[in-house]
């Protein structure tokens, strides 16, 4: 049985992990279709509740849901209901009277999603949370991965810059670790503090040493909107010495793989030519992004019994 | 009206018993101290019980001097929907606590003659009761320490404070009062970017983390400040081993300082908030630390580095803890569990009535097993075990030891000649 809820790649094993990326591979070719629609999650009702802003994740979630014939409401939030004096718990228990099927939420507090997923029955699917996670990005981004480099198994990945403030980053080393890759994380100390190395990962602060023999670098965004202060001196100084750019992506292999969460910042951690460049992932990510939020729509509906197991 | 406490575990480390026996009270006052063969002498010649002369065997049950506590919650005078004082007051009785002190939190910060002068007034009708003012106004500007004196406040309370000369000023200007000062060692800066401890939990779950710094911050400029200005300070709460280590070299120098720990802190670690959702219940200034700090505080406790433990009682609404952690008030319950919770932790029934004890010198209230002494103690029965479980004699809900099963619980509150608690029978005993 799938768990009822996706909060993050920290709750879930190998096993799990493994079976949302074979699904997803097999939801990829009904993206290929002239008529992109299956009828599997037909009469059931997903609710897409989002209290910060977001482009592709909303709308990837939006095309996979609709893709797999669910109804379908979308609704933005500009911030927690608790400021116009009713709580996230109160808002849910209103959602929870219109009988949702499930619910992806994305929030600006880390733990919102697990805060309502232990009280409603409904599967919750965390689209992100404050600085937490964001484990549908971390499984597309391990999907993209596999797809280049098969098992994941003793594959070293490299994350590079903000790696405290950003979910997917966390997603990422959860996932990367459960399938036995060696996770390496550079950045600013500020933004790659000590405590990080308790995770499971090797820290450096010197993006050149990762860059030597890694079959992947991730690239992150600075995430201003959640820094606080005294976090980094300026962008210049942060793109000399964290930055990736042609020059500097001459010191890793040929065959590296370079992937970025978006939105990018070019010109701040990534140079045009890199992330326009052969080695870059980037679209890719995004593609398989829909794939990957119908197999967890997919397998959270399905674990909850009736009629997602119509076949594909 | 004569009651005898019959069979059960007298402790009174303040007077050295230790020791089963029994207990005569006559006209609300201790009338004597018995031996077992006292006892059944006693009731031999008493005869048939009558309405006027009760024996009640408590065989097993430990009965102590009523427990004190400081820095209680109440929503006086506007959020009474959080706490006011007939729930406040029912909450102490349950857990034991027979004097306890209000002390200033946001919102209540009791830091001018009006708001002191309100609250006094309507204290007038709980006896038992105090208020703790604050030391200072937002913490830059002394407060009128002497005239709070006047209106009857029983000590000062200086939470996170900025300023270093202000903080270094109050301690001189409190000290020739001789009244109690309690401070929360902190440095505010370093408190407020977090809101959990920060380590391994809160950057596997991405809470941002309140650093072990801040308290060893805070409690290195307040050692050096009592150094400085001589005032004794009583630190509500530590909260880390560091903590301990700090507070064992001031008081090994011999400086005038003591050191508190919230109940809750010596059961509950940073694990207990990854491990219940993210439930706000955990959402506490300072924040619940490691499994090493937590260990470190029960053995500061045994061993005496640690004075006091208290309830750390406060009571939120609803609306104040079910939203997101970081959005949700700090604070928790504590009076009805404190007691309890101390027992499960250390195990020592010398240190633990010591330690809930200890304030009493701050409260007032301190009370004795001996003829004479009115009779206030309460019945504790240290074979149950229980999970806290609402409602609370509290108005709040917001208590993380939920998560825990207790051993021991006071079975009943006996307050100046009279019972003012017993624990009911559809409590939940599991």
């Amino acid at each position: 049985m799938f768990p009822k809820d996706i909060l993050g790649l920290r709750l879930l094993n190998a096993s799990q992990i493994t079976t949302v990326l074979d699904t997803a591979e097999h939801f990829r070719s009904i993206n290929q279709r002239r008529i992109k629609k299956v009828p599997t999650l037909r009469g059931r009702t997903v609710m897409i509740a989002f209290f910060e802003n977001s482009t592709r994740t909303k709308t990837s979630f939006e095309l996979a849901a609709k893709r797999l014939s669910a109804d379908v409401l979308s609704f933005s939030a500009c911030s927690s209901a608790t400021k116009k004096g009713e709580t996230l718990m109160d808002t849910a228990r209103n959602l929870d009277a219109m009988q949702p099927d499930a619910i992806i939420m994305r929030h600006p507090q880390s733990g919102a999603p697990h805060m309502l997923a232990q009280a409603f029955p409904w599967s919750m699917i965390n689209a992100g949370d404050g600085i937490n996670e964001h484990p549908s990005q971390g499984l597309l981004d391990l999907l993209t991965m596999r797809d280049h480099l098969g098992d994941l198994k003793g594959k070293k990945v490299a994350i590079v810059g903000d790696v405290y403030h950003t979910r997917v980053a966390r997603s990422n080393i959860y996932g990367l670790r459960a399938l036995g890759a060696h996770v390496i994380v550079a950045g600013p100390g500020t933004m790659c503090p000590q405590q990080l190395s308790l995770m499971g990962v090797e820290l450096r602060h010197h993006i050149d040493e990762v860059l030597v023999d890694a079959d992947v670098v991730m690239m992150l965004r600075i995430q201003r909107e959640r820094l606080g202060r005294a976090m980094m001196s300026t962008s210049q100084e942060y793109s000399q010495f964290y930055g990736l750019d042609g020059k500097r992506l001459q010191k890793a292999r040929s065959d590296v793989l370079v992937m970025h969460p978006g939105p990018i910042n070019r010109g701040v951690e990534l140079m045009p030519e890199v992330a326009d460049g052969a080695n870059s992932l980037i679209l890719e990510q995004v593609s398989n992004g829909i794939a990957v939020r119908m197999a967890l729509l997919y397998l959270t509906l399905g674990s909850q019994g009736g009629e997602s197991g119509v076949a594909i | 009206m004569e009651w005898l406490f019959d069979d059960v575990h007298l402790l009174c480390p303040a007077d050295g018993i230790d020791k089963k026996g029994a207990v005569w009270i006559r006209e609300g006052k201790i009338y004597a101290i018995l031996s077992k063969q006292e006892s059944s002498e006693l009731q031999a010649s008493w005869g048939k019980e009558s309405v006027q002369r009760q024996v009640l065997s408590f065989e097993g049950h430990i009965l102590t001097p009523m427990f004190s506590d400081i820095l209680a919650y109440v929503g006086l005078p506007s959020a009474l929907h959080r706490e006011d004082l007939d729930t406040l007051s029912a909450a102490a009785r349950a857990g034991g606590f027979g004097h306890i002190a209000i002390g200033p939190h946001d919102g209540q910060a009791y830091d001018s003659l009006n708001s002191v002068g309100y609250m006094i007034s309507k204290l007038v009708d709980y006896p038992n009761i105090r208020l703790i003012a604050s030391l200072t106004r937002d913490g830059s500007i002394l407060c009128e320490l002497g005239r709070f004196i006047e209106s009857g406040v029983c000590g000062f309370f200086q939470g996170p404070i900025r300023d270093t000369t202000v903080f270094r000023r109050a301690l001189q200007y409190a000290r020739p009062y001789g009244m109690p000062v309690i401070v929360r060692p902190v440095d505010a800066d370093l408190e407020d970017v977090g809101t959990m401890h920060e380590g391994l939990v809160s950057n596997r779950i991405g809470l941002r983390g309140i650093s072990t710094a801040s308290e060893e911050v805070g409690l290195s400029r307040l050692i050096a400040l009592v150094r400085d200005s001589g005032c004794p300070v009583h630190c509500s709460q530590i909260s880390s081993a560091q903590g301990v280590r700090q507070l064992a070299r001031a008081k090994e120098e011999g400086l005038p300082i003591t050191g508190g720990v919230a109940a809750r802190s010596l059961l509950l670690d940073e694990h207990y908030i990854e491990e219940n959702s993210y439930n706000s219940f955990g959402h506490l200034r300072p924040p619940l630390r490691t499994k090493e700090d937590r260990e470190a505080l029960v053995e500061g406790v045994l061993d005496g580095t640690i004075d006091s433990v208290f309830a750390d009682h406060q009571s939120c609404s609803s609306v104040e803890k079910e939203c997101e952690f970081a959005l949700s008030v700090p604070g928790a319950l504590g009076l009805e569990t404190a007691v309890s919770a101390t027992f499960t932790a250390i195990k020592d029934p010398t240190r633990w009535v010591q330690s809930l004890q200890y304030t009493s010198s701050i409260v007032g209230g301190e009370q004795r097993l001996r003829k004479g002494e009115t009779a206030s103690f309460v019945l504790f029965n240290p074979k149950i075990t229980w999970r806290p479980k609402p409602p609370y004699q509290s108005r709040g809900r917001n208590e993380p030891l939920e998560s825990q099963i207790l051993q021991g619980r006071v079975v009943g509150s006996f307050q100046d000649g009279n019972w003012t608690y017993t624990l009911s029978n559809d409590s939940v005993i599991i």
